[in-house]
């Protein structure tokens, strides 16, 4: 329930998966502090299998030539933008071994990869070992404790959300093989200080390697460091202000093997970094709600050069070169400035209502929230984006009207004032934007439990330039399709 | 009325079954003790050693864990999860470009495969080991990745393992009166380990790996301080690289010239008073095999003989001393069913060792040793309970002669040695130095490097089950050491290698 006490620190939880929370923003609260007995050993997970098809248009040509026209179905349906539902792994089992001081988690995890599911097999959805790590919470050093977590995992800082990835997820989100080291000490009562500071390192993987959908990952492999460090105070655990600064630098000279001048198409190589600093602010004001709002800003210099030490911003980077393609536009070398705000208010409407009598979530509710995130390109070599702006746009309702039964509604927007595609004929630019709205229905076994069956049905309106190409129109119509667990 | 079959003619008619984990069905201390009198010795790896490719912590895996009758789960893992950034200076740098230069993973000669590997570098791996059964009967599924996609930003289908080791093992003690257990299943069985519970500093097997599914069958008998430890096993790969398969980096550059490949293996030691162990060891690994390109019946052998003795007493710390001479015949078909010197199969033997002229035909002549102690127990005995600061002190070596029908590969002699020392100061802090020197040819000094490593340890008890080390490696080259670019990697004499290499990592076992 928004206003319950989430996991000390100032970052996500590892734990939490990089998916929206359950319909009506439920999230598992992963990472919060577990079963004080000694060396325990603890599965845990979420299981999903989610379907959906996208009710498609009669492509242009097919009418003009005579084809056979009709309403074509797509799995997965061809849409663009923010949905609403992660159709990602099948799996994730978390085997997890430790006491208070010392904790060793490791997360096993797959997808539906076999042709039974996809008719052929694909491989990037295969079983593998995503995350590893052994963390270490020290006995308290009078008000001062300690964490200390070394390992594969991701930290993610700057989500407004109350707990897990939020609408829009965080603003940084750093991973590769590293460590964190967590300070939290108590300045005075209900008064924390929270310091943290962080080495992560993505390796380069040779240009040479045979790039393939079996890899998963398009991208530039330069060996990429990313250091961050965070400063926050927190007061009564209500009132929170955290710093967030981060730098990844790709420095590599295995891309660029030859350092004579005569040869400049071998070195056109350069040194690139990532810079960001967030100011995540939340303020928990029982009973209504959570509102975070968290100013952030991001300087690019060659930033192509950069492996996705930094893996998610305003949305997936691929190190430099989504934020690149996206924002800064492509003609930009990666090279500019960017700032945004991303703001997230959750509550229950019941929970309002009813104050000052409590509500512990066992009952008929509408659970909320409301995102926004502004963004504006401050500076880019590419004329086109220089000086552009855009948002993203969301809201979650969940009517919890039995405990087994919820009305679920989203609508999600994305508009970027300048974007660029390339229809073959040439390249265009234009204002890009995509909206869906969502209603559907969701079984659960509880009031709050973590489990999920629901079928929703999904409208998409796109902007002209959206949905630009008569040969591949963008689907308008998605059914979904499916049940979540987590345990 | 139970059948008794003396115990020689036991050990002789068991070379058909499989084995299961030391499981000791102990409830009480009377079925305790009679439980270790049956424990079954091992004269290899347990196969739940993780198989990490770095100098692990001594770790017990494969003692006994479950001692309940009835079925229950077991779970058991290992993981070292490192971060690695090697740093090389540009001497011009040009617009745009720092002096200094990050390589993750390090540019440094240290391939697994080859000689030149020591282990210093901490690599990723994580273990999982799920084992369910009783004392009679257990299943084990080890799952295991070489990576983390977390950390890796990709998905490489090859260093996810998945399910690396899947086998049954049977505890017939109860039923024939001595230790003997039978294994079936796919299992990855070491011999010549130098450590006292791992593959040692180098993280090299010295006689074979064995990679195939199969059966192993173990027992032993005692007369008076001497026990008699017999084992043997049988097996082969489930499949070849289909002819005209390709051969690339999503399969691990499947060779087409490897046939359906088959092992078996004898092993044979007595263990004096639990102190002093010989072994006797003899691997076969051959193809025969007319699935290939060319239509015809491709044979090839790897036969290994090996022998070695281990010494662990108290005081006098624990030595092993290993030798082995491996055979090839036109090996260059043989698959990697066996592993020689972390060489895999006939290919990587005649890659690392035979030269390509070779025609697969050659032979190692390898020795090796290590030597651990503990200063501590050196002076208190039995007292010192590994709770109070220590020394701990490793001398190590391999050297390997090569002989072959390529004449660019005959005769050369390569060798390894280091020591290390660490000094465990406080329950949760210690200090470690260590010293590699490698010749991949020791005619050549130019192709020798010297690798200094520091450690700061860190650890939340004494003989607790995690490490965090902080760690730095200067490595001194000769004039032609060359490092490996590409994919496939092959030496790059264009790249300069990492002189400097920055190491945060953990370890943990359970």
């Amino acid at each position: 329930m928004p206003g319950s006490p989430g996991r000390p620190g100032l970052g996500m939880s590892p734990e939490a998966p990089p998916t929206p929370p359950a319909p009506g923003g439920r999230a598992p609260a992963f990472g919060t502090v577990g079963d004080p007995d000694a060396w325990a050993f603890s599965i845990t997970g979420r299981i999903s299998g989610i379907w959906q098809v996208g009710f498609g248009r009669t492509p242009a040509f097919a009418a003009s030539a005579d084809q056979p026209s009709g309403v074509p179905f797509h799995s997965p349906p061809r849409i663009v933008g923010r949905s609403p539902f992660w159709v990602g792994p099948g799996g994730t089992i978390n085997f997890q071994y430790g006491n208070q001081v010392l904790t060793a988690f490791v997360s096993l995890e797959a997808g539906f990869a076999s042709a039974e599911w996809r008719g052929y097999y694909a491989g990037q959805y295969g079983p593998r070992i995503r995350t590893a790590y052994v963390a270490v919470n020290p006995p308290p050093f009078g008000d001062l404790r300690l964490r200390i977590q070394v390992g594969a995992f991701p930290a993610n800082y700057g989500a407004p959300g109350p707990w897990g990835w939020g609408l829009f997820g965080p603003v940084l989100a750093i991973h590769g093989y590293g460590g964190t080291a967590v300070a939290n000490y108590e300045l005075a009562p209900n008064l924390n200080l929270y310091l943290e500071y962080g080495l992560a390192g993505v390796p380069a993987v040779d240009e040479a390697y045979a790039r393939g959908t079996f890899t998963d990952w398009p991208e530039v492999g330069i060996s990429t460091i990313v250091n961050h460090a965070h400063a926050g105070l927190s007061w009564k655990n209500k009132y929170f202000a955290k710093l967030h600064l981060a730098r990844a630098a790709g420095r590599d000279l295995r891309r660029f093997l030859d350092d004579d001048p005569a040869t400049p198409n071998v070195e056109f190589g350069r040194d690139g970094r990532i810079d960001v600093a967030a100011l995540e602010t939340r303020i928990v004001a029982d009973p209504y709600g959570q509102l975070g709002i968290t100013p952030v800003y991001w300087h690019f210099k060659d930033a192509l050069f950069v492996h996705d030490g930094i893996w998610w911003g305003l949305d997936w980077t691929a190190g430099g070169r989504e934020m690149t393609n996206k924002f800064l536009g492509p003609q930009s070398g990666g090279n500019g400035d960017i700032v945004a705000v991303s703001m997230e208010y959750d509550f229950s409407l019941v929970r309002i209502l009813r104050y000052p009598q409590p509500f512990d979530g066992n009952g008929q509710d509408l659970r909320v929230a409301l995102a926004f995130l502004p963004y504006w390109t401050l500076k880019s070599a590419d004329p086109a984006y220089d000086n552009k702006a855009g948002y993203f746009v969301g809201a979650s309702l969940e009517h919890v009207m039995l405990s087994w039964l919820s009305g679920v509604y989203y609508l999600f927007g994305e508009s970027r004032a300048a974007a660029t595609t390339d229809t073959g004929a040439g390249v265009l630019t234009g204002r890009w934007a995509a909206f869906s709205g969502t209603i559907g229905l969701a079984l659960h076994s509880d009031w709050q439990s973590q489990d999920r069956i629901t079928i929703a049905y999904s409208r998409y309106f796109y902007s002209g330039f959206t949905d630009n190409n008569p040969v591949l129109p963008l689907d308008r119509n998605v059914l979904t399709i499916g049940g979540s667990f987590a345990f | 009325m139970a059948l008794r079959l003396s115990p020689e003619l036991l050990c002789w008619s068991l070379l058909l079954a499989l084995a299961a984990p030391a499981i000791a069905r102990a409830q009480t201390a009377d079925e305790a003790a009679e439980a270790e009198e049956r424990r079954v010795p091992r004269l290899g790896l347990d196969i739940a050693e993780p198989a990490v490719r770095s100098a692990p912590p001594a770790t017990a895996f494969g003692v006994a864990t479950a001692s309940s009758k009835d079925s229950v789960l077991d779970f058991h893992g290992y993981m070292l999860l490192p971060l690695n950034v090697g740093l090389l200076r540009r001497e011009n740098p040009p617009p745009g470009q720092d002096g200094t230069v990050f390589h993750t993973p390090p540019l440094v000669p240290q391939d697994y495969r080859r000689f030149q590997y020591t282990a210093v570098l901490p690599a990723p791996w994580i273990q999982l080991n799920l084992d369910y059964g009783n004392s009679r009967i257990a299943g084990t599924i080890i799952l295991a990745a070489t990576a983390a996609t977390e950390a890796e930003a990709f998905y490489d289908p090859v260093r996810q393992l998945g399910v690396s080791n899947a086998y049954v093992t049977l505890n017939l003690s109860d039923k024939v009166g001595i230790p003997l257990q039978v294994r079936g299943g796919a299992m990855q069985l070491r011999y010549g380990a130098m450590g006292a519970f791992d593959a040692g500093r180098y993280a090299t097997p010295l006689i074979a790996r064995i990679n195939a599914i199969g059966e192993t069958a173990t027992a032993s008998f005692t007369r008076g301080f001497a026990t008699f430890i017999f084992e043997e096993g049988f097996g082969g790969q489930i499949a070849r690289p289909p002819t005209g398969f390709p051969s690339a980096g999503w399969n691990d550059f499947a060779d087409p010239n490897v046939g359906s490949s088959y092992v078996g293996h004898l092993h044979g030691g007595v263990n004096l008073a639990g102190r002093l162990q010989f072994g006797l060891h003899y691997v076969g690994a051959w193809s025969r095999d007319d699935m290939n390109v060319a239509g015809v019946l491709a044979k090839g052998s790897i036969d290994v003989l090996g022998a070695d003795v281990r010494l662990t007493w108290g005081r006098l710390g624990h030595f092993y001393l290993g030798a082995a001479h491996t055979w090839a015949s036109n090996a260059g078909v043989v698959a990697g069913v066996i592993e020689i010197l972390n060489a895999r199969g006939g290919p990587g033997l005649v890659a690392e060792y035979l030269g390509p002229q070779s025609g697969g035909n050659g032979g190692l002549t390898t020795v090796g040793l290590q030597y651990d102690f503990s200063v501590a127990r050196a002076m208190f005995g039995d007292r010192y309970r590994g709770r109070n600061p220590d020394v701990l002190v490793s001398l190590f070596g391999i050297g390997t002669k090569v002989s072959s029908d390529d004449p660019m590969a005959d005769g050369k002699l390569k060798l390894k040695a280091g020591v290390q020392a660490t000094y465990l100061m406080k329950a949760w802090f210690g200090v470690s130095g260590r010293f590699d020197h490698v010749r991949p040819d020791n005619d050549f000094n130019r192709r020798a490097f010297t690798i200094y490593t520091a450690n700061l340890l860190f650890h939340t008890n004494w003989l607790s089950r995690d490490q965090f080390a902080l760690q730095y490696s200067h490595f001194v080259y000769g004039r032609e050491v060359y490092v490996a670019s590409g994919f496939p990697a092959v030496d790059n004499p264009s790249l300069t290698p990492d002189n400097d290499v920055f190491s945060l990592s953990v370890t943990f076992w359970w």
